[in-house]
């Protein structure tokens, strides 16, 4: 297959939050605020490529009847470096991300990768899948985190933008804004690939 | 039976090498990690009082005494330099909108605040969240502890601490701990 393809098949095609709608958990609880959104991003595409690359790397060895705990085993060992690194080196964005950390073992985006993509294709094939669909996950979390935290909080990245007068619909910040905002998302997105389809 | 063997030293086999590999993750990171754990119980603190040299907590009996007549209270800190007390650290849970707030205030021995922060809280981000920014903090920092603080939209007594718009709930929590530690401050180690 090819590469650029599976590339813009996470970001596109099959974007895992706007399309596949997994982990959607993580997305409505971490966009409140785009500094972190960033930061869980980052995360999951690290663990979504490595976790890629070593599955398919131990495929032939992998016994089917239980390839689920080794993926799990796999990716949990991933997730709990990212921890044990970011406690160390990022204190803030690991307090910022709490529970949503070490929930990215079960975040359903990697282990759906590791089942579905890297345990049937070859290890370039599979980095390049979680580069993909970790972009598409970042890129969508990120764009939705910016958004609330503008009309929400009226900063960008912590930045206050429109001076102190600025009374900001704190609604967009608050859960039911992430309901809202993604919902829209998810609409703008389907008519603008409709429309691609159709052309 | 040698099928279900084979599986379980496969699964082994991958349980291994994963521990293996965060062994040394872990031996990587522990010292930094409990580096930053030791300075962040006392990092709230050595703010308020950057010339301290160490902190003590004080006599038992005589925080579980101030403790039965002062509900906000939790942890009471003497903050020396060298043998000197040059002040009082504070650690108060009070009630605020969305569940408790707890707070850490220090007092200085002329009787000012030397500062607050709040540590811990759900209130809501942007409205009562803002007890974390520095406008509202600010705004106890060496304010006189001999009256009780009250809140105003424009601070400018000795006693007024900023009133967030908005956040009234908010920011009347906030106010009753640190007004608790205020009055445990006065009223047993200010003389």
């Amino acid at each position: 297959m090819n590469l650029f393809k599976i590339f813009k098949n996470g970001i596109f095609n099959e974007n895992p939050v706007l399309v596949q709608l997994v982990g959607l958990c993580s997305v409505l609880a971490i966009s409140n605020n785009a500094k972190n959104s960033l930061g869980m991003g980052l995360s999951v595409i690290f663990v979504l490529v490595c976790s890629n690359f070593v599955v398919s790397l131990i495929r032939k060895f992998t016994p089917d009847k239980i390839r689920i705990p080794i993926f799990i085993v796999v990716v949990a060992t991933f997730v709990t470096m990212v921890e044990m690194f970011m406690k160390a080196f990022l204190q803030p964005l690991y307090q910022a991300l709490g529970i949503f950390l070490p929930l990215i073992v079960v975040n359903c985006i990697i282990l759906a990768r590791a089942e579905s993509f890297a345990y049937t294709h070859n290890p370039l094939e599979s980095i390049v899948d979680g580069l993909g669909m970790g972009l598409g996950y970042t890129l969508t979390i990120t764009i939705l985190a910016i958004v609330r935290e503008l009309i929400g909080a009226g900063t960008f990245f912590g930045i206050p933008l429109f001076g102190e007068n600025f009374k900001p619909a704190a609604v967009f910040v608050a859960p039911p804004g992430a309901f809202i905002l993604l919902a829209i998302f998810i609409a703008l997105f389907k008519i603008i690939s409709k429309k691609k389809a159709t052309d | 039976m040698n099928e279900t063997l084979k599986l379980g030293l496969v699964l082994l086999l991958v349980c291994a090498i994963s521990g293996g590999v965060l062994a040394v993750s872990n031996s990587i990171t522990a010292p930094i990690i409990a580096e930053i754990e030791k300075e962040g119980s006392m990092g709230a603190f050595g703010e308020f009082f950057p010339e301290a040299d160490d902190m003590v907590a004080v006599d038992e009996a005589l925080l579980a005494d101030i403790m039965s007549n002062n509900s906000f209270i939790k942890e009471i800190y003497e903050v020396k330099k060298g043998e000197e007390i040059i002040g009082y650290a504070f650690k108060t849970v009070s009630n605020g909108y969305g569940g408790d707030i707890v707070a850490v205030s220090g007092f200085n021995m002329d009787g000012t605040i030397a500062g607050i922060k709040v540590v811990e809280h759900g209130e809501t981000p942007n409205l009562g969240g803002k007890i974390e920014e520095e406008p509202f903090r600010g705004s106890f920092t060496g304010k006189n502890s001999a009256n009780e603080l009250v809140p105003s939209e424009a601070p400018s007594a000795d006693n007024e601490v900023l009133l967030i718009s908005g956040a009234t709930v908010s920011t009347k929590g906030v106010l009753a701990g640190i007004n608790g530690a205020r009055e445990a401050f006065v009223d047993n180690f200010l003389n």
